[in-house]
């Protein structure tokens, strides 16, 4: 079977850094990001709501901070979801000295599309960020993660085979997948999944405003049946962490600073062909009766060229008697 | 090898075929890592990967159905141990030596049954070097594996050691399951004389002037009789030995892995429907039906064509071993209620066994039959492609291209069974007076 031949770099996950020009210097002294609008719902799928904000300290032994969710939970409820990540993000002292430094980077956008055609696409995130003037010491002593979470509808799903390989790739620094993580099943048989990613912010220390692209492989589910032909799948915005921890980390202390990243981000829609409840009936009853009589020939055929066989043999016989 | 009495130059022009499908193997192996690691479209299978991790899993100690996916049985992922001690393509080197151990057991099965060099030859590379088979096992693809073991199994039966052949068939169904639609054939085809008692059994040989015939003019039996005939010693034997090691296999990674095992690499295989587009012409019936279920009646309709065409097969065909199992897996696979490429080499290992006792001439109705079947299943690519990487709702023009698939399957079968020249395996039983005379 073909493939729909991405080129690699649709895979991969580019990291382009680059000046911007029109660096905002007011930017500097905020210290969190501005309160997007919020994000309108659509027909289908879910629209997903706005991540709360949170700052605080996760122990360096969570590496996923989703993995736990549905081990309590058995769908994915955004509200839930976000309440969740609330309380296991909590605030200590144990990662004081990084919550400060976190604050010097900051999310200036995020723009969200798909690419590709047909059950296996990319949706791409473009995040860029801003970066205070003087966090070239964050580069120094800290080591930053973006994390980006994706609160998957039932129509798609991400598989979790194909994350690792490009984890093992180093595209991204880790990715999981949590919830209903079936590959097969149609969507009406489906539960949401999360996914999340974790990617380096980048490491150029010289530029204030650099880019990140992500690029997340998804595949889409049979839809439930539809006269109109096409089901519409909406992915809602994601939930964006930002995590550092000091790069000389001791074990028993070793805490992560985490902290929320909003920004205005558009949902992106997915047209997915599915079949015509209409036609069942045409359909069943011309499968059946193609098979049977597809058998019936089979069947036939067998019977006749066997018995064929045997009177060729029994005139062979004779033939050769009466010779 | 398998062939002490073959002159020098034909063991040469075997050996060198060989070689020349190892090195083409070698260099696929080597590539397919190549384009592993440099491309993100991988030559190796995804299933590869699976056996690869639940291979990891067993050498930990742990179950290898912990690897979600996993749906076979243990002995593959223990087979595939070294994929973690030595190099991670030593399944490939695996399945790709089964892939070459099945071009042996086809010489050394027509060879048994007297079928010349040169046309040995030809039947040998028609699985060599049959595209579709060279890239299966280089690709990571167990199915070679299952193809070696069935034609050993053949093999050991024209040698008399049909205990033997019990053996290895009750391992294999409990290794991939579908053999055991050769269960039928292989019980009625068991009889005193090829059991082993007696030495080798007399088999029927290719030049022979009456290897059309079966057990004489017209046998009618009762169906009494046919019952009565049914039961006998050895075909008690033969089933109680593989279904002893069957169940011997299947109750031991029970007891290792439990329920989980069971549902995987067993009932999976057994109550898999498959809504998602696949060459069977039930997809679609399938995906309509998804979020109601089925009825009873409906299941029931959907395998009585299987039943009766696999019934009808065996009856029929049962002495002409390999024509039977290819007839019987081509319904089969074309019948089946999932239907995906890495089935048709199920069939493919059986098609150089019964190439020689076709009639058909390649350049004309063989071409015909593989232009056919071929065009018919690019014929379904095509809405396929545009389905599934093109998002274009094509479901009712796929689904017709599937039953335009299960016809050519119907057809070419039904050109290949009309040009076959009916040979039993072994020689009758009890020969009519008429055919002794002729001997």
């Amino acid at each position: 079977m073909g493939t729909s031949c991405h080129p690699a770099a649709r895979v991969l996950v580019v990291i382009s850094i680059c000046c911007l020009c029109n660096f905002i210097s007011g930017s500097e002294g905020d210290p969190v990001d501005s309160c997007p609008e919020k994000v309108g719902t659509c027909t289908v799928g879910h629209t997903g709501s706005n991540t709360p904000n949170i700052v605080g300290c996760l122990p360096c032994s969570y590496n996923y901070l989703t993995a736990s969710y549905f081990d309590n939970h058995n769908s994915l409820l955004d509200s839930e979801f976000h309440d969740f990540l609330a309380e296991k993000i909590i605030s200590n002292d144990l990662c004081k000295s990084s919550v400060n430094n976190i604050y010097k980077i900051r999310l200036s956008d995020l723009n969200r599309y798909l690419i590709g055609e047909g059950s296996h696409r990319h949706l791409v995130s473009t995040m860029r960020f801003d970066r205070k003037l003087d966090a070239s010491k964050l580069q120094d002593d800290y080591f930053c993660e973006t994390i980006i979470i994706e609160r998957l509808p039932t129509g798609v799903f991400a598989d979790p085979f194909e994350l690792q390989h490009l984890v093992d790739q180093r595209v991204f620094l880790a990715a999981g997948v949590f919830g209903d993580t079936n590959l097969e099943l149609p969507s009406a048989l489906s539960n949401r999944s999360v996914v999340e990613i974790h990617m380096d912010v980048g490491s150029n220390i010289e530029l204030k405003s650099y880019e990140t692209v992500v690029q997340l492989p998804l595949h889409a589910r049979y839809p439930p049946l539809d006269a109109s032909g096409y089901a519409q799948v909406t992915i809602g915005k994601p939930d964006l962490f930002l995590r550092c921890r000091p790069k000389d980390l001791q074990k028993e202390t070793c805490s992560w600073a985490v902290r929320s990243l909003d920004s205005k981000a558009n949902n992106v829609t997915w047209q997915i062909p599915c079949g015509d409840e209409a036609l069942t009936h045409i359909v069943s009853n011309v499968t059946f009766l193609s098979a049977l009589t597809c058998s019936l020939l089979i069947v036939l055929s067998a019977v006749y060229l066997k018995t064929n066989i045997s009177h060729v043999i029994v005139k062979d016989l004779n033939d050769r008697r009466d010779q | 090898m398998f062939s002490p009495k073959m002159t020098p130059f034909v063991t040469f022009d075997l050996r060198r075929t060989i070689l020349i499908s190892a090195i083409l193997r070698l260099a696929l192996i080597v590539y397919g890592e190549w384009q592993d690691s440099h491309m993100v479209v991988r030559y190796t299978d995804i299933d590869y990967s699976v056996f690869s991790d639940a291979a990891d899993l067993v050498l930990k100690g742990n179950s290898p159905f912990e690897r979600s996916t996993y749906r076979y049985s243990p002995l593959l992922a223990f087979l595939l141990v070294p994929n973690s001690l030595i190099h991670r393509s030593w399944g490939k080197f695996l399945f790709s030596s089964a892939d070459l151990l099945v071009g042996f057991f086809v010489d050394a099965i027509l060879q048994l049954r007297g079928v010349p060099e040169n046309l040995r030859l030809r039947s040998v590379a028609a699985w060599l070097f049959n595209p579709f088979t060279f890239t299966i096992g280089t690709r990571g693809n167990c199915e070679p594996l299952v193809c070696a073991t069935i034609l050993w199994i053949i093999l050991c039966l024209m040698n008399g050691k049909a205990f033997q052949a019990a053996f290895w068939y009750g391992l294999i169904v409990h290794f991939r399951v579908y053999p055991i639609i050769y269960s039928l054939p292989l019980v009625l085809v068991i009889n005193k004389a090829n059991v082993g008692l007696s030495g080798k059994p007399a088999l029927q040989q290719w030049g022979s002037r009456l290897n059309k015939l079966t057990t004489g003019p017209v046998p009618k039996p009762s169906v009494w009789s046919l019952l009565r005939s049914c039961i006998t010693k050895e075909r008690i034997l033969f089933g109680l030995l593989s279904g002893s090691v069957f169940f011997f296999w299947t109750s031991l990674f029970f007891y290792l892995y439990g329920w989980e095992f069971l549902n995987e690499a067993l009932l999976y295989h057994l109550t898999r429907t498959d809504p998602r587009h696949n060459f069977s012409i039930y997809f679609y019936h399938i995906y309509l039906h998804h979020q109601h279920g089925f009825s009873v009646l409906e299941k029931l309709i959907s395998f009585l064509p299987q039943m009766m065409v696999q019934l009808a097969l065996v009856f029929q065909f049962f002495e002409d071993v390999p024509l039977c199992f290819f007839a019987q897996t081509v319904a089969f696979v074309a019948f089946n209620k999932v239907i995906t490429a890495q089935y048709f080499v199920w069939f493919f290992c059986m098609l150089p066994l019964i190439l020689p006792w076709s009639s058909m001439k390649l350049k004309r109705k063989g071409l015909l039959c593989v232009l056919v079947w071929m065009g018919s299943q690019v014929h379904w690519l095509t809405w396929a492609y545009l389905l599934e990487f093109k998002g274009q709702n094509v479901f009712l023009q796929l689904w017709i291209a599937s039953l335009v698939f299960l016809a050519s399957n119907t057809w070419v079968l039904l050109m290949v069974i009309k040009h076959h020249r009916y040979s039993p395996l072994f020689e009758p039983l009890t020969s009519s007076p008429d055919a002794r005379k002729l001997k």
